[in-house]
């Protein structure tokens, strides 16, 4: 397979809110919560800051470390599940303020937590096959939580954008394989209209995220004969700082190979965005010709998971566009009252 | 009322997603938004875009906000003067009162300016961010 | 130029609940009418200033409000130019009389600005502002204004007692005024402690949303000698105009519509500003009389602040500013405004006023403006002998 990423970035917005803080206010001992989910703190996006303006410094970001001409990016795909419409793309809000001109294929994602990486099978889909020169793939959330569910201690809001091509010379890392897993589970869904998403508790674990994440890895490692040690990194969909721990162990992976992935502690779950800026948070610092596996999941359910292989280029580009840990650190605390403020709509 | 105008915005999309400005053909004098009549009389222009960072000239806070804008205030607001010499106003986001000074470095950065209420269009422009 | 005052009216400003704009612009009306002496059919053209009619009432066409008050088909019109929609519609009615067009024309100005709640008043004053480049920011005049108060006290020095002082003279100077909105003195630490803003300014550094309605009777020196009326000339008059928006001026704490227009009036008139004896100017927001003052060549630049907390521009002092209580404190009804300024001078030159009398005032000086400078018109009165 002849496709790689060319540019990526991330972006996450300035604000967090101390899982501490929101147990207070659900009567919850903290110290169990922080515990339980392993967060400590999540971000939580300025009151003028949406999928939009967060995919588009994404966006710019990959832009500029991918240094291509960036009126050849041939289509945008913004996987999400809080675009600002229902009906409007977040895409063309994008790709209009990007100024990337009008010759472009766009479209909104939907798949929960998976949609961007669904987003970046589509970008290669239409990039490989020489239909278009560049693609760029972005996935980015707003979560959504009702008050009082404990959804609440880790609905964050972040973004990671990446830029694919055909042009091998242009690799940042390489997209090796993907493979999927599609199945109707109903863990998590939010119905038409609805502000607040509905899940099933415990369900949402062994039959949910674990039985798709372990089948899906499992098979993909099997078709390719990969060893799990054979990995520099490994990053998991993170819809607390516990799952993915609890995933890579029974998989055989070690703590360090998903430790520089593994941000939901500090940010919590961007649901689109997760498991995509667990990658750029990996590409900020991985050396050439590692071996990356990023296995998406996203409720309702699927998984994508992928292969990727950094390459010599990738070095003298990472510094170019703020790094994900820039992001993770540059933040300004909330009271629980400000939180609330900035994400209920009036 | 006049805040619910998508078509008059979509006009504008260009200037108010990016920072770009016009630059007299003639005399190089640069046009922000958009030049009509230059002071050398050349009514030529082309485009030109620029860098989005500049530094803040003054600045205040809006308690009492026009009525598009209630749910998002209080806002920082000020006059930038950005590197390549033009003034913009332009709200500075992220921010309280008390962490800006006159002289502040600042980016553009997109984000909302205010809806049209629940069922009108969202409004997007340029705010700035202190940098440090 | 030589055009005469011979008639003036104007209504109380504050807040007339009971009132809308034809009940206010009647009033203002018929009493100029009555004060001239003059009958209503002498009247030959009707001039309006307005700014808010259409967003505040739903109505514009005010011109035709004004005429049919009065039974009248003359020639009446709207002039807009935002907060100097009256000082403009003066101009107008000079020009109407200078031109040998009019030989008797009645000016008003009114705004019915109460009907509202603040954030829509804040958004309908927006209007004189530059759209697309502050409202669709977010700004607001307060805002606006703020910044260049940050700005000057930044590059001059002044400090935020001196600019607490232009509110404190001229609500002193309100108290003193029967017709003014506001009848308490307040003190500098009033000012300071007042609700904020817009940092630095707070409520008591900007004029309020106020109604109100404002009627002159201007002629031809020809016609106010045939009634054998003792008149006050209006001499000289200047109009000029600057960016839309603050950001594009060349400095933001000077105001260049102001310099011009005072130049051009001061020239026409052939007085220099030492000879104005008194002043009523623009004060929306406290930092503009600072500006204002430094504009109209009063003071040098930097030394306006000094100069207020120094006492020289109480009615009393030696130079003489809104005697009346300024927009502070007499009240904004924006298009009234700039009528009521040159009723105020009027009074003053003929010696009619009270406790707020200028000793021997002989020459007055008029300054509005509309939005934050982009907008003004200088006129300048003489009492003949």
């Amino acid at each position: 397979m002849k496709i790689g990423i060319v540019g990526y970035g991330a972006y996450i917005p300035k604000f967090r809110i101390k899982t501490q803080e929101i147990a207070q206010f659900q009567n919850q001992d903290p110290h169990k919560i922080i515990n339980g989910l392993k967060i400590e703190e999540k971000s939580v996006p300025g009151i003028d800051e949406d999928t939009a303006t967060i995919s588009h410094q994404a966006a710019l970001n990959s832009i500029a470390r991918a240094k291509i001409d960036k009126k050849k990016i041939g289509a945008i795909y913004i996987g999400s599940e809080s675009h600002p419409y229902a009906v409007k793309p977040t895409s063309t809000i994008v790709g209009q303020a990007l100024n990337i001109g009008n010759n472009y294929t766009a479209a909104d994602l939907e798949f929960a937590c998976k949609a961007g990486t669904a987003a970046l099978q589509a970008a290669c889909g239409l990039t490989q096959s020489k239909i278009i020169e560049y693609g760029l793939a972005i996935g980015t959330d707003t979560a959504q939580a009702e008050p009082g569910d404990v959804l609440e201690f880790s609905a964050s809001a972040g973004g990671a954008a990446f830029l694919v091509g055909s042009n091998e010379n242009e690799f940042l890392a390489s997209i090796e394989k993907t493979l999927s897993f599609s199945s109707d589970t109903p863990d998590f869904w939010r119905r038409n209209l609805q502000k607040f998403p509905q899940h099933m508790g415990r369900f949402t674990g062994e039959p949910s995220y674990f039985k798709h994440v372990i089948e899906t890895t499992k098979k993909f490692l099997d078709e390719n004969n990969i060893q799990p040690k054979d990995l520099d990194h490994v990053v998991f969909h993170q819809p607390n700082g516990k799952f993915p721990t609890i995933a890579a162990k029974k998989l055989g992976f070690s703590l360090k190979q998903i430790e520089t992935g593994l941000l939901a502690p500090k940010i919590g779950n961007c649901y689109s965005g997760s498991s995509l800026v667990g990658l750029t948070s990996i590409l900020d610092v991985a050396k050439p010709n590692q071996k990356i596996l990023l296995v998406s999941y996203g409720s309702g359910s699927g998984c994508d998971a992928f292969i990727f292989t950094t390459t010599k280029h990738l070095t003298q580009k990472q510094k170019l566009a703020p790094t994900t840990n820039n992001y993770i650190d540059n933040k300004k605390y909330l009271t629980y009252l400000q939180y609330q403020n900035r994400i209920c709509t009036k | 009322m006049f805040e619910n105008n998508p078509i008059s915005k979509w006009r504008k999309y260009n200037n108010n997603y990016f920072l770009q400005a016009d630059q007299c053909i003639n005399c190089k004098k640069i046009h922000f938004p958009k030049g009509y009549f230059c002071k050398c009389q050349s009514k030529s222009f082309k485009k030109i875009a620029l860098s989005g960072k500049g530094k803040l000239l003054t600045f205040t806070q809006v308690t009492s906000a026009p009525s598009a804008f209630i749910n998002y205030s209080p806002y920082c607001i000020g006059i930038i003067k950005l590197d390549e010499g033009i003034k913009i106003t332009a709200q500075v986001a992220d921010t309280n009162l008390d962490e800006l000074k006159t002289g502040t470095k600042v980016q553009a950065t997109l984000r909302k300016l205010y809806e049209c209420g629940k069922n009108g269009i969202i409004n997007y422009g340029i705010k700035f961010i202190p940098i440090n | 130029m030589k055009v005469a005052v011979i008639g003036i009216g104007c209504t109380k400003f504050g807040e007339h609940w009971d009132k809308n704009i034809q009940d206010l612009l009647s009033a203002s009306q018929l009493e100029a009418i009555e004060d001239a002496k003059i009958s209503p059919n002498d009247i030959d053209a009707i001039f309006s200033g307005n700014m808010c009619g259409g967003i505040f009432s739903g109505q514009q066409h005010i011109g035709a409000i004004a005429a049919e008050i009065l039974n009248l088909n003359v020639a009446s019109s709207v002039v807009e130019a935002a907060c100097a929609s009256g000082g403009v519609a003066i101009r107008s009615g000079l020009q109407a009389i200078l031109s040998g067009l009019a030989e008797v024309v009645l000016v008003n100005g009114v705004e019915k600005m109460t009907d509202t709640k603040t954030p829509q008043a804040t958004t309908g004053l927006m209007l004189a502002a530059s759209e697309e480049l502050e409202l669709f920011q977010g700004a607001t005049f307060p805002a606006l204004n703020a910044m260049i108060a940050k700005k000057y006290m930044n590059d001059y020095g002044l400090t935020r007692e001196q600019l607490a002082m232009v509110s404190v003279k001229n609500h002193k100077h309100a108290t003193l005024n029967p017709l003014a909105q506001f009848k308490k003195e307040i003190t500098i630490e009033n000012v300071i402690n007042s609700t904020m803003v817009s940092d630095p300014l707070t409520l008591l550094d900007c004029a309020p949303i106020s109604d109100g309605s404002a009627s002159l009777i201007l002629c031809s020196e020809k016609f106010a000698k045939k009634i054998n009326k003792p008149a006050i000339y209006i001499v000289g008059s200047g109009q000029a105009s600057d960016s839309l928006a603050l950001q594009n001026r060349k400095s933001l704490t000077e105001m260049k519509a102001t310099q011009i227009a005072a130049k051009t009036a001061y020239k026409i008139a052939n007085v220099t500003p030492d000879d104005i004896d008194v002043t009523e100017l623009h004060d929306g927001f406290s930092i503009v009389e600072i500006l204002s003052l430094e504009d109209l060549g009063y003071f040098k630049k930097g030394e306006a602040g000094k100069a207020t907390s120094d006492g020289k521009t109480f009615f009393d002092g030696e130079k003489p500013v809104n005697p009346s209580g300024g927009l502070k404190g007499k009240g904004h009804p924006v298009g009234a405004t700039g009528v009521s300024q040159a009723i105020e001078i009027v009074k003053q030159l003929r010696g009619e006023c009270k406790a707020n009398q200028v000793k021997n005032a002989k020459i007055g000086l008029t300054h509005n403006i509309g939005g934050c400078g982009t907008t003004a018109v200088v006129h300048i009165f003489k009492k003949e002998k």
